[in-house]
């Protein structure tokens, strides 16, 4: 494989908590190739949006190193982070927060260009003018504030700003999960064809699996700050080994069930990581877990194409598949 | 079209501590969307809200009957009739009919899926049937029957002793909804015996079991628990079990999976399924798959209006209305192919663009200068739609 654009390795980050410290990620892998889209799916307090802060340096990590382009950006000073951001940009889950009410539209995304001392004035203008064109806004919109707009027509503003830099990677944080379903498909097309066209790599964080699957090449599956499993985005979602990613998909609201596809619904609810179960993080929950996943913790371990951190691989089989 | 008198009360029994328990009192003519009769039938001898130790469900008022009876051969009567309901908002341009002309039918043990997009007007469908719009709205027309009683006509006594009894309502957050420095058992005791159940042990006993029956692990502690102190699923399950402890004859349950986790959910909506016992369900969502993985039927609600409405698998296989078919291409969906998903253009129209004509007109791929006119909801009870140029079946 070729060196990755970005990779987090053996990530560990805490933090602090009245009653010890809270471990949000505990050992994670993630790479991401130029041009491709990896998801980093899992539930809230799996871990997922503090790995995304780490990877933009907002966290740092209590050991473990992330590499961009091959270097190492872990703990960077100031100024080497701002240009690590330059080529890292993020996109917010929720349009109506992460605007500035009181600014334009115009101004909102010649703020990048302007912290970066990007080209002449009126190059700025230009670009403003060229990415609102690239996301679909209409050309009135320059002078208007966010306030004005719908939630998708915000997120359009979002993704223009993040990419007014012509970031090698955005990170987008469950990017429509706020909008209404005819609107998602807008912005998650968006999402695309800007990459097809620019060739910017994208991570996106969401706990949803059929948008994941619409959209990623990769997927890395977190539970309670570990990667349980990661492979192609068919082999995970089509053929899971690790029993929660099957409960995961199985959990998956589908317009049509077949009579036999009979749903996996997972008892109890993920575990504090205050004090993270003995052995797998996931056995309390986990409907073929045995002795040996409460003492000890698997590691992940290549199958194919993926890998997966469980002592006893798909043997909860999805709905509907029979055993072989 | 009715215009109504507030306060008017119809209920012979108010000031009465003990209800009459008539719920099938007022018989009604068919609507287009409800089964071909109703029966009107002689009031249940069953105490009000019986626990059926056998089956482990609450019975509500009205008979048990097994969930998953399909429309036609239930021939119930209707825990929920709306007609011809309008809602309206003033706007600095004129009045606003953000709710217009909707009727909707619940036959009890039946789910019904209301889905819509945000703006949709299908949580103040939701709220007019507590008579909640917000100021300042208003209900301008229309009638609501809820087992049996004519909710419009009832005075705000009346009306609050209905509420959470005859009529229950999930909401989405529920942190929100409880009272955050009351305990959970406190907040059922409260329900119970507001509701008729007066004895504070005997109220605190089926509080308990209350809580048991919606899956909570050791009730007991959870009684005393404050709701910060439970998790968001938890507290999802026992606004639940506050919404059914006085066994209302119809469950509200505005997006009560939509702040959840995906694992979480699974477990709301399977525990939904195995509560609802013979009370209807009326289920707000955006979710066309959560609807249709819970719902008999499904409405499907555009801009104010029903646009679509039936049983729930002609409305996923045989969508007529061109809105319904965007909607289920627009959603992704765990399939090999993976086909670029169709957008809808533009966005949903904002209170004051509401337009007499077709709503949806302005972003649909079908319409012509007919659809200025509008498309009244034509069709059966199993399947009817409002549109002038109607997918055809089989596209």
């Amino acid at each position: 494989m070729t060196r990755p654009l970005l990779a987090a390795l053996d990530l560990h980050v805490s933090f602090p908590h009245p009653r010890g410290r809270v471990r949000a990620l505990d050992g994670v892998d993630i790479e991401i190739a130029a041009g491709e889209t990896v998801a980093l799916v899992g539930e809230s307090g799996s871990g997922k949006s503090t790995a995304a802060l780490t990877l933009m340096g907002v966290h740092r990590p209590d050991s473990g190193r992330v590499l961009f382009d091959g270097q190492d950006v872990t703990g960077a000073r100031a100024s080497a982070l701002k240009a690590l951001r330059r080529q890292v940009q993020m996109v917010l889950q929720d349009p109506y927060s992460s605007l500035d009410p009181r600014w334009t539209v115009a101004r909102i995304l010649a703020e990048p260009l302007e912290a970066n001392e990007w080209g002449s004035r009126e190059a700025r203008q230009r670009r403003v003018a060229e990415l609102m064109r690239r996301v679909g806004l209409p050309e009135d919109a320059a002078g208007r504030r966010p306030t004005e707009f719908s939630g998708g027509q915000r997120q359009r503003i979002s993704i223009a700003r993040a990419l007014a830099l012509e970031p090698r990677l955005v990170i987008a944080d469950e990017p429509v999960s706020a909008l209404d379903v005819s609107i998602q498909a807008q912005i998650i097309n968006l999402l695309l064809d800007v990459q097809r066209d620019t060739g910017v790599a994208y991570l996106v964080i969401s706990h949803d699996v059929a948008l994941v699957h619409q959209v990623a090449d990769r997927v890395v599956v977190l539970y309670l700050g570990q990667v349980v499993e990661q492979g192609p985005t068919d082999r995970v979602i089509r053929a899971p080994l690790h029993p929660y990613t099957v409960a995961l998909i199985s959990a998956v609201p589908e317009l049509e069930a077949s009579a036999d596809r009979r749903r996996i619904v997972l008892p109890g609810e993920p575990p504090s990581p205050l004090s993270p179960p003995s052995g797998c993080a996931f056995h309390p929950r986990c409907p073929v877990a045995r002795d040996h996943c409460r003492r000890e913790r698997p590691l992940l371990s290549g199958v194919g194409s993926a890998s997966v951190a469980c002592f006893f691989p798909g043997e909860l089989r999805p709905p509907g598949v029979r055993p072989a | 079209m009715v215009l109504l008198k507030r306060g008017l009360p119809d209920n012979p029994t108010r000031g009465k501590r003990r209800r009459i328990h008539d719920p099938f009192r007022v018989s009604r003519p068919p609507t287009a969307y409800g089964p071909a009769a109703h029966v009107t039938q002689s009031p249940s001898d069953r105490p009000p809200d019986a626990y059926a130790e056998e089956t482990g469900t609450w019975a509500s008022r009205l008979d048990r009957q097994p969930i998953g009876t399909s429309l036609a051969q239930s021939m119930s009567p209707a825990v929920l009739e709306l007609e011809a309901l309008r809602v309206e908002f003033p706007t600095s341009q004129g009045v606003a009919s953000v709710v217009d002309d909707v009727s909707l039918f619940v036959a009890r043990g039946e789910a019904l899926g209301m889905v819509g997009e945000s703006g949709s007007g299908k949580t103040m469908i939701a709220l007019s049937l507590l008579r909640l719009v917000p100021e300042p709205g208003r209900i301008a027309a229309g009638s609501i029957h809820v087992a049996g009683r004519n909710l419009l006509a009832l005075d705000e006594r009346s009306l609050n002793q209905l509420r959470g009894r005859d009529v229950a309502m999930v909401f989405q957050n529920p942190m929100s909804a409880f009272n955050p420095v009351r305990s959970i058992g406190h907040q059922l005791v409260a329900s119970l015996r507001r509701h008729g159940c007066t004895g504070r042990r005997e109220a605190r006993s089926r509080a308990l079991r209350a809580l048991g029956d919606v899956g909570i692990p050791s009730p007991e502690e959870r009684l005393d628990a404050y709701p910060h102190q439970l998790s968001g699923g938890m507290l999802q399950r026992a606004m639940i079990a506050l919404a059914m402890v006085n066994g209302p004859s119809l469950l509200i349950a505005d997006e009560p999976t939509t702040a959840l986790d995906a694992t979480i959910q699974a477990q709301i909506l399977d525990l939904l399924r195995q509560r609802l016992g013979s009370a209807g369900l009326l289920l707000v969502t955006h979710n066309l798959a959560v609807a249709a993985g819970l719902c008999h039927r499904i409405a499907v609600v555009y801009a104010g209006r029903v646009v679509e409405t039936g049983e729930t698998a002609h409305i996923i296989r045989r969508p007529r209305h061109p809105y319904t078919r965007a909607l289920l291409r627009a959603a992704p969906r765990i399939d090999p192919s993976r086909p670029r998903l169709e957008s809808i253009p533009g966005q949903p129209p904002g209170p004051r663009d509401l337009v007499a004509g077709c709503r949806f007109a302005s972003r649909c791929e079908r319409a012509s200068a007919r659809c200025a006119a509008r498309p009244r909801l034509t069709g059966g009870s199993q399947h009817a739609f409002a549109c002038w140029h109607p997918v055809e079946t089989g596209a």
